[in-house]
């Protein structure tokens, strides 16, 4: 077949490193979870399947008060990002850039991105894939795109569950009889901060009829626990900031008498106290897990009947909210009783950030030339 | 709109001879552009049937060496396809505040699809991860067109596309 014949303008070749370019020397990929409380970021060399960066940094930005003495913060720095903006929280103004997974505030997005680009390193061309809530809209691509511009240097932005099943995939084991391919046949449930989204993965890329997104999340867990709390303690002077902190502690579904009460610490006019909120963080996870069981059970009746057997076996709970502890039992046994035959629920634990980034980094791989979004320097 | 002579070429072509290149021209941003959309689909098309044909019918008329018309079509190529990634940035932006400024209206209505969500609607398989990318693209293409706003072309973009001879 005839074809216009200049390189750039020719049907690209399938595969990534044979069409990297000579410009593509000292270029970075980098795969990103840009996540509400903890960012993961992957990155490596164009070309190459070494990751040269894995880290996890709390999505954080505190900015220090013009009062702060000289000398109480680490070379008196005017901004602390990560875990080193939370060990100074103290004494700084603590701003968290994201909300419900797409950024609130865009100059601390800015910022943060830009201490995402300090840990790179200083190659020429830094080409990012972002990974983005599926329920994100395009002003939130929009203003993600703005607050990495100057940052990086391309970008692309792909939906979150896109990322974690390809992330969670092993390609080295695909030729072993025994593997259970994940994306075969499996039933995600992310669970964010700001939206949980289920979706099915059965071979190819979930389109708007294989998912379902709902606003409600680890934050509105955490609105239900401080409402029901102050409502027993008006006093207790709780924050969301104090609920997430317990809420992480603490959090439970479906433990029954067994539970160990939840006391958690609170300070009320300089005097410790100690406050049960057993009951408020049951209110708030119960919520959440009969929200996830919903949409659970009305995705698996879209799905196609000879697959339902399967893909009972594999559905995987990633996100924040699947660190609850007994999550994963308390939906198999609503699923259960439901009339779900041997539903098996998996939790992919504290690790769950890694796969969205890991997924990110291998779509970086796989971007073609054409394909990355330029950025305005 | 395109400029009329390629760029080496001298000024008494014919009508026709300049005809052959501004076809060339207009189908070579229409490939940029369908690529820049995320539809490879078309592009491809553009690529492996319109575009050599009209090189051929061109390059036959034009009187000039192989190695100038290579080198012509070359030059045009690289600003074409440059004054497409510029028109995708400008694009972005232009899109961005439409929607910023709708926002109030948009934001009511509640439905993620109304929302502007990126939803892919054909069947991709995971490993093609390629495929993917340009499904997105397409799909936030086509959700960022503000088919509500009077503006529905952007007359700057066409302006900025004029290849300058």
């Amino acid at each position: 077949m005839k074809t216009a014949s200049l390189p750039e303008l020719s049907a690209p070749a399938q595969g990534t490193t044979n069409e990297a370019p000579v410009s593509a020397k000292n270029t970075l990929v980098v795969g990103l979870d840009w996540g509400t409380n903890m960012s993961s970021l992957m990155a490596s060399p164009y070309g190459s399947s070494e990751t040269t960066v894995i880290e996890q940094i709390p999505t954080v930005v505190g900015y220090t008060p013009d009062n702060v003495l000289d000398s109480v913060i680490p070379g008196d720095a005017k901004r602390l990002f990560g875990r080193m903006a939370l060990k100074y929280q103290a004494h700084l103004n603590i701003v968290r850039p994201l909300k419900g997974g797409v950024i609130a505030d865009l100059e601390a997005a800015r910022l943060f991105a830009q201490h995402l680009r300090g840990i790179l390193g200083s190659p020429r061309e830094i080409r990012a894939v972002i990974g983005m809530p599926a329920s994100s809209d395009l002003s939130a691509r929009e203003n993600a795109r703005n607050a990495v511009s100057g940052v990086f240097h391309k970008v692309l932005f792909v939906p979150e569950p896109f990322l974690a099943a390809l992330g969670f995939r092993d390609e080295t084991k695909l030729t072993d009889p025994k593997y259970n391919d994940p994306v075969l046949n499996s039933l995600y449930i992310d669970i964010g901060a700001g939206s949980s989204d289920v979706c099915l993965v059965q071979g190819h890329y979930p389109t708007v009829d294989d998912q379902l997104s709902l606003p409600f999340a680890g934050d509105a867990v955490d609105q239900i626990i401080l409402d029901s709390a102050l409502a027993t303690y008006p006093d207790s002077g709780l924050t969301l900031t104090k609920v997430r902190e317990i809420k992480e502690q603490f959090s439970f579904v479906q433990a029954g008498e067994a539970a160990q009460p939840a006391i958690a610490t609170v300070m009320v006019g300089g005097k410790i106290r100690k406050i049960d909120v057993t009951q408020a963080i049951h209110a708030g996870c119960e919520a959440l897990l009969d929200r996830v069981f919903e949409m659970t059970r009305d995705l698996i009746a879209r799905a196609n009947p000879d697959t339902v057997a399967e893909l009972l076996q594999n559905i995987i709970v990633t996100g924040g909210g699947s660190l609850i502890k007994g999550f994963g039992p308390a939906l198999q046994a609503k699923l259960l009783a439901e009339g779900f035959a041997s539903p098996k629920v998996n939790i992919l634990g504290e690790n769950y950030k890694d796969y969205v980034a890991r997924g990110a980094l291998k779509a970086a791989r796989h971007a073609k030339d054409r394909q990355w979004q330029t950025l305005l320097g | 709109m395109y400029a009329r002579y390629p760029f080496n070429s001298p000024r008494n072509d014919s009508a026709e001879r300049g005809a052959a290149w501004d076809e060339i021209v207009r189908l070579t941003f229409e490939a940029c552009l369908n690529r820049s959309e995320g539809r490879e689909y078309a592009a491809k098309r553009i690529l492996q049937e319109a575009l050599p044909d009209a090189i051929g019918r061109w390059s036959g008329k034009s009187g000039l060496s192989a190695g100038t018309c290579k080198q012509n079509l070359k030059a045009m190529f690289e600003r074409v396809r440059e004054q497409v990634a510029m028109a995708s940035v400008q694009r972005r932006l232009i899109l961005g505040d439409l929607r910023r400024n709708a926002a109030p209206s948009t934001s009511s209505q509640g439905s993620a699809a109304a929302a502007g969500n990126i939803f892919i609607s054909r069947h991709i398989p995971i490993d093609d991860v390629s495929e993917m990318l340009d499904a997105l693209a397409e799909a936030e293409c086509v959700r960022s067109r503000p088919v509500d706003s009077p503006v529905v072309a952007l007359p700057v973009l066409s302006s900025q596309l004029a290849i300058s001879a």
